[in-house]
């Protein structure tokens, strides 16, 4: 156990949480192949926090980081609680765009931001900033979870603590804070105000929810508040970058800053709460109404009945959604790519390039592609969920449910980000205070439906059931789609009782308490932009590791070439069909076909598939699905480009056709078609359940900081995986 | 009724002191306090050197530490010593102690700061408009003003008085709520101020 990490409550012996601090970079560099970490924020090298690479420190050795702190920087930690608007602030200062969302929550790591601000009149230059041009100086922001009280509970509470009190090896204490206060919930602000207060640095307040404030008939005055509390106060409209200039005139100078002759009362207690109520007062603080329409909407979204149904109608109507408006777009997609393929084969004559093309980058990496759209409704779809409100709401009403499996309502939210990754997912897992419930979340986790398994769920259900099927008015497709969703959540819901159950992760309950923000009407940019930064992450992802694989993929389904036995193949079929009466052109284009899944056939792909077809044989699969599948546990849509590539190489002209007819080559199956309505089932099946995603394997690794939990995740789901396939091939025999 | 209690630098740039503005009533006496009267968590102080003087006034403590010791250092402390002692009923025990006694000694203190607030900008703000508005009295925290002038019979000088008084008088501390010496009953908490009057502030 490196000394970089923070010690958790229990011993680190016993300790089964026991993890990375998540705030040391030098342990957990942004995983690239996730398409949620890594945006946004400096590197390493340009963190002006850090301090020089530790020797004692394997991570920093291991990484051979030589990054040089620049001391005199200035830096200013952004503390409040959960949902105050820190990273809205943050953005708006900085001009990088984090994630943010109406729940609490949204932020678990730190992350250092650059802004550029008028020099004081008085700065020599290294005394308290660098100057970068004449008048200017660049400061750093750092932006942290929201925090209650500077006494942590959870991880990512305490890397706000240890950030704060210097305790966090490798990265020097802030010099200033600005403590984010949304003037809805002053009252209850103002405690993690006087913690602030006593850190012993400059410490200003930013004012943030004002013009909610005003709407409300709720008044404060900023003026007042600064004289009450003794340090500057300014209100600012977080979302408004106009605003936030009083800000930055702050930042140009903690050393200004006012701070009060003796700082507020420390600790809690009634010397406290006094000292609270004397803010109050003095700044003509009046509590706001409470929001009327958020009330109204809340009898009715927080019943306990209606509640859940809505929230399944809203989940139920939005997979209709994505088969019936994503279907077109998805057409126009493939329209394109044909149009591509038409191009290849018009205008490339270099036979080695234009398969490429056509098989590698057509057929595997296009294939991928085709799904884009759907991709980018679910990530709408999640992103105004997260904005309007209802994140919490949904966490809120599976509290109950959860409870029952013995997980609380935060784990939750950790498992609704898994709905889009579950390596965000995961660490979404910082937030719970309880070691035993993080382990349990983070198993759990990965079983959610993920994004990834778009791709793969809408190939396979489209070969299931024709588009036009319904049940009832609702298109049958989105009904199987809404059907997996649900059997993703439901079993990670009882995974996670499970792990619960086991001796080493069992613990009481922790209260849960959670923000419930008020609604607030979502801008429609800041939706637009979260839904185009997670495509645009998924963009990278295709182009990163299918368009690896499908390489590597090409090569092994064409190598070894065995030219001459592929074209004596060539010539007694193109023989054989004219003899039988066939015209030429067809007798060549079955030679050609004949060529091609002979070498296909006895490629080293063909090899390595062949090999573990005995354990998935009793799912119905054959060697083609099996590289699919082996190579999905990189990342699960490489099952689709790998099985768009084999049919592009099988019929480059009609790959689609080539899938849907695929037959068994070898075996007691021979002759069979290998997509029926027990392979795709049992194939579906396995996909719910199987971890086949290296960045979450890395991220449960960094997050439990052992090989152990990774091990366990990965075993447990492909067990499951395989049985549920299993169960559900011979089921889907028997019935058909 | 909180104990309100802010440290200030004081006024007269006095070295070593720290001014401590206390909510209304709790300190009824003007005086020196010398150790051997001072009450026990502030006596305790004097004896471990830390504070060199304390003189009271009402709404006002002010302390002096020893040479060594500061308001940095040592502030926290002396904090929570004049907090033990003002949190008990009564406060400060100096002056007259008994409950009636208290009650108008603070009566007097929020009278003094209304008085402050109707003769500081509010008062030019209702003299522009040809009004004029008197306190008539304290009672248990609920002031007491008088409307004259062009105020009687305006229109618009209930609403004066609910939104822009009562929302100034409502950081004194120990305010509780205002009247109009013509209409006996209490005016509702202001909930609601439409945009256009909010400027006027």
């Amino acid at each position: 156990m490196s000394d970089c990490c923070s010690p958790g409550g229990l011993p680190a012996s016993e300790d089964p949480g026991r993890r990375h601090d998540p705030d040391c970079r030098h342990a957990a560099p942004p995983d690239s192949a996730c398409p949620h970490c890594g945006s946004g924020g400096l590197t390493a090298d340009e963190d002006p926090g850090r301090l020089p690479a530790d020797s004692s420190c394997p991570h920093c050795t291991a990484q051979g980081e030589t990054a040089e702190p620049a001391p005199d920087a200035l830096r200013f930690a952004l503390i409040g609680c959960p949902n105050a608007g820190k990273t809205s602030v943050f953005n708006a200062l900085t001009g990088l765009r984090l994630k943010t969302g109406n729940y609490p929550g949204v932020t678990v790591t730190r992350t250092v931001g650059r802004t550029r601000v008028k020099a004081p009149a008085t700065v020599t230059a290294g005394a308290g900033g660098r100057r970068s041009r004449k008048d200017t100086i660049d400061v750093y922001l750092e932006d942290l979870p929201g925090t209650y009280s500077l006494d942590p509970i959870s991880p990512d509470e305490q890397v706000v603590a240890d950030l704060l009190g210097g305790r966090l090896k490798g990265i020097s204490r802030p010099g200033a804070a600005l403590v984010v206060v949304d003037a809805t919930v002053l009252e209850r602000s103002l405690a993690l105000v006087a913690e602030a207060m006593n850190l012993g640095v400059p410490v200003a307040v930013v004012l943030t929810m004002t013009d909610e404030m005003d709407s409300r008939g709720g008044a404060v005055d900023p003026v007042g508040l600064e004289q009450a509390l003794g340090i500057p106060v300014r209100a600012v409209i977080g979302t408004k970058k106009s605003t936030l200039e009083p800000v930055r005139e702050l930042l140009a100078d903690p050393s200004s800053w006012p701070q009060p002759i003796v700082p507020p009362p420390a600790v809690a207690g009634p010397e406290r709460v006094d000292w609270v109520r004397s803010a109050l007062t003095e700044a003509g603080y009046r509590a706001p109404s409470e929001h009327s329409t958020t009330r109204r909407i809340d009898r009715l979204l927080l019943h306990p009945v209606w509640g859940m149904l809505i929230f399944l109608a809203i989940m139920f109507l939005f997979f209709q959604v994505i088969f019936t408006v994503a279907a077109p777009l998805q057409g126009y997609v493939e329209d394109f790519f044909n149009w591509l393929g038409t191009l290849v084969t018009d205008h490339v004559s270099q036979p080695v390039l234009a398969d490429f093309l056509s098989t590698a980058l057509i057929g595997g990496v296009g294939g991928i592609l085709v799904f884009l759209p759907q991709i980018m409704l679910m990530f709408l779809l999640i992103s105004l969920m997260e904005n309007v409100g209802y994140m919490s709401r949904a966490a809120y009403l599976t509290d109950r449910v959860m409870s029952r499996a013995g997980l609380e309502g935060r784990a939750f939210v950790a498992m609704l980000s898994s709905l889009a990754c579950a390596v965000p997912g995961i660490m979404a897992t910082r937030t719970i205070p309880s070691s035993r419930d993080r382990i349990a979340t983070t198993m759990a986790a990965p079983l959610m439906t993920c994004s990834a398994r778009i791709p793969v769920f809408v190939l396979l259900i489209g070969m299931l059931v024709d588009e036009s099927s319904r049940v009832w008015f609702f298109s049958a497709q989105g009904v199987i789609m809404f059907g997996l969703y649900l059997l993703g959540v439901v079993s990670a819901m009882l995974a996670a009782a499970v792990f619960k159950r086991l001796k080493s992760l069992r613990s009481g309950l922790m209260p849960f308490y959670m923000e419930m923000p008020p609604y607030r009407v979502p801008s429609l940019s800041n939706v637009l932009l979260t839904m185009w930064d997670s495509s645009k992450e998924f963009l990278a992802k295709v182009g990163k590791i299918i368009l690896a694989t499908s390489i590597v993929l090409w090569v092994l389904l064409s190598l070894p070439p065995r030219t001459d036995q592929a074209d004596a193949i060539h010539e007694q079929t193109v023989a054989a069909a004219l003899a039988s009466g066939a015209s030429e052109d067809d007798a060549l284009a079955a030679g050609d076909a004949e060529a091609r899944s002979f070498v296909l056939d006895n490629s080293y792909a063909a090899a390595i598939g062949k090999a573990v077809e005995p354990v998935f044989a009793p799912l119905g699969f054959d060697w083609r699905i099996d590289i699919g599948i082996l190579g999905s546990f990189a990342a699960r849509e490489v099952v689709v480009s790998t099985l768009g590539q084999i049919a592009a190489a099988e019929d480059p002209d009609n790959p689609d056709q080539a899938l849907a007819n695929m037959v068994h080559t070898h075996g007691d199956k021979q002759g069979e078609k290998v997509f029926t309505t027990p392979t795709i089932v049992a194939m579906l099946l396995f996909f719910v359940y199987a971890l086949q995603c290296m960045s979450t394997v890395g991220a449960i690794r960094r997050e439990t900081n052992s090989w152990k939990w990774p091990l366990i995740a990965w075993t447990y789901m492909f067990v499951l995986a395989w049985i549920a396939a299993f169960i559900g091939y011979q089921i889907a025999a028997a019935v058909s | 009724m909180g104990v309100h209690l802010t440290p200030l630098p004081p006024a007269d740039g006095a070295p070593g002191c720290v001014d401590w503005r206390v909510g209304p009533g709790l300190v009824r006496a003007e005086a020196d306090v010398p150790p051997d009267t001072a009450p026990a968590p502030v006596r305790a102080l004097f004896d471990a050197d830390v504070l060199a003087a304390v003189r009271i006034e009402p709404g006002r403590i002010r302390t002096r530490f020893t040479d060594g010791h500061s308001a940095e250092q040592d502030g926290a402390a002396v904090r929570s010593a004049l907090f033990a002692v003002l949190s008990q009923p009564g406060g400060w025990p100096a002056g007259p102690q008994d409950a009636a006694e208290v009650s108008a000694a603070a009566d007097a203190e929020i009278a003094a700061a209304v008085r402050q607030v109707l003769a500081d900008e509010f008062g030019a703000y209702t003299a522009v408009h040809g009004g004029r508005i008197d306190l008539v009295g304290v009672d248990d925290g609920v002031v007491t003003v008088s409307l004259g002038g062009a105020c009687h019979g305006c229109s618009a000088a209930g609403r004066t008085l609910s939104e822009n008084l009562a929302l100034r008088l409502s950081r004194i501390p120990g305010y509780r709520t205002l009247r109009t010496a013509a209409a006996p009953t209490a005016l509702p908490k202001p909930t609601f101020r439409p945009r256009r009057f909010r400027r006027s502030l």
